[in-house]
């Protein structure tokens, strides 16, 4: 019986070689025995099977896979643009921030530059106005000496007027005459203009 | 198991073995469902032979050719009933460019892109590959289907007769030739078989016709032995399934079988596993070389 089980091991191993088999089982059944009514209705179905699923689902399935592979490729290709968009964008905006701190920097040099420059103004004005408040006093001092020196000359106008109304008045003699003058010019003295 | 001859007493004779194997006009089934375990199929041609053919001529020889159907000719129905439906389904889903859903279809899906671009693809050429993808899928799954059909308690694997294999390796052959008839033209798809070599006149005319000749046959014998080596991957596994479980029976009466039957279910278990590895290599193996074939035809050097 072993024997039996191990010689059918060996026909199944030995396939290629039909004599094997059927030596093995002697007028037994041959593993390469060509059925043609099977061979017909292989071919007959797999043509059929071929024709039908070509029609209706290899066609399809092409086109399908190859339409979700396209839009793949696709929304890939959209997704490289758009981040190479971003990338663009950022560095735009890097580019502009980097600006703004400039700017921000140029700001504040020119308020700093303002500042400076107007305190300078106002520095500038309060001299020129101290400068223009002494002219004037000056002005002032010196109108005021003006017009003591024009009272100092009208008076001694008045002084000789009276002093030749007096002359007149009396008959002078020549000794009156200079004592007069002295006397006169003693008080002309005592109303010097640099005593005031 | 009945046993209404002499060798059918015994489990492990080689043409019970194989009746579990071959091609037959009944399904075997469990003796509680069928009477005598065997389901015979339903003949639709018989009344045409019995009436016309063996009317006209008594001794009208049947076999070969004898009308009738067979086990694997249902199952072949089966199979390529099974293929339509599924891939029909897929396409439904599929055809609009939307991805796969669900688990089925992703299955099939991979299974399908596997053939076009790890198998059509790298054998036949970019460009090419596609025209020849059709063929390829079906003939990947028609094998794979009726492969696994073998492991269904019951039935049995249509690739295990020679007139399937047969059939399917000629008709990758008959794509290899138009295939290749049609890009090399008529005459230029036969030289090519022969490579070019710098021969002086004298010996081209000796050698040339005698390359010729092996190249030919060697075409012809790598497609036969594409369809025997499906054959025998089938018949071989399938065959020693059959003498594990036959150990069962051939102890019956023995004390032994306490210990053989457990051990045979065990190993015809592990070797159903192994069985449904071969299902899938051998289908792969047979489409890859389809697509070997077609890529050489049309790519001669």
């Amino acid at each position: 019986m072993i024997h039996c089980a191990y010689r059918c091991v060996l026909a199944g191993l030995c396939l290629g070689l039909p004599s094997a088999a059927i030596a093995a089982g002697g007028a037994g059944p041959d593993p390469l025995l060509f059925d043609v009514d099977l061979a017909i209705c292989t071919a007959i179905v797999f043509l059929l099977t071929l024709l039908i699923l070509r029609k209706f689902a290899w066609g399809p399935i092409s086109a399908g896979l190859e339409k979700r592979e396209q839009s793949i490729a696709d929304n890939i290709a959209t997704a490289e643009n758009a981040a190479e968009e971003a990338r663009k964008l950022t560095a735009h905006y890097e580019e502009k921030l980097a600006g703004a701190a400039d700017e921000v920097r140029a700001i504040l040099d020119e308020a700093r530059r303002d500042a400076e420059h107007t305190g300078q103004q106002i520095v500038e004005k309060a001299q020129a106005k101290a400068a223009e408040e002494s002219q004037r006093l000056l002005r002032e001092v010196e109108q005021a000496k003006q017009s003591a020196l024009r009272e100092i000359s009208d008076r001694s106008a008045d002084l000789a007027i009276s002093l030749a109304g007096k002359i007149v008045a009396k008959e002078l003699k020549t000794e009156d005459h200079a004592a007069m003058i002295r006397n006169d010019l003693s008080k002309f003295s005592e109303a010097k203009p640099s005593d005031n | 198991m009945s046993s209404e001859t002499g060798h059918h007493d015994d489990p492990l004779h080689p043409e019970h073995l194989f009746g579990h194997v071959q091609d037959a006009h009944h399904f075997e089934l469990p003796h509680a469902v069928a009477n005598e375990g065997k389901l015979h199929i339903w003949q639709p041609f018989e009344p045409f032979v019995d009436e016309v053919l063996l009317q006209a001529d008594p001794d009208y020889h049947l076999a070969p050719f004898d009308l009738r159907v067979s086990k694997f000719m249902v199952l072949e129905v089966v199979a390529a009933i099974v293929l339509i439906f599924f891939f029909i389904g897929l396409a439904r889903k599929i055809s609009d460019g939307t991805p796969a859903r669900g688990k089925l279809a992703n299955m099939l899906e991979s299974m399908l892109v596997f053939i076009r671009d790890e198998v059509a693809r790298p054998a036949i050429g970019r460009e090419d590959a596609d025209r020849f993808l059709p063929f390829l899928w079906t003939m990947f799954f028609f094998v794979l289907i009726c492969n696994l059909i073998g492991l269904v308690p019951w039935a049995g694997s249509a690739t295990g007769a020679l007139g399937t294999t047969f059939t399917l390796a000629m008709m990758t052959f008959g794509v290899v030739l138009t295939a290749g008839m049609r890009k090399m033209g008529l005459i230029g798809f036969w030289k090519s078989l022969v490579p070019h070599m710098d021969l002086p006149f004298v010996l081209a005319i000796f050698l040339l016709p005698m390359i010729f000749l092996i190249e030919v046959a060697g075409l012809l014998i790598k497609h036969v032995v594409l369809a025997v080596r499906l054959l025998a991957n089938m018949v071989a596994g399938h065959l020693v399934l059959a003498v594990l479980l036959a150990f069962i029976l051939a102890s019956s009466h023995h004390i032994a079988f306490l210990g053989v039957a457990p051990a045979a279910v065990a190993g015809a278990s592990a070797l159903t596993l192994l069985e449904l590895l071969v299902a899938f290599l051998q289908a792969y193996i047979f489409t890859f070389l389809s697509a070997l074939f077609i890529g050489t035809a049309i790519h001669p050097h």
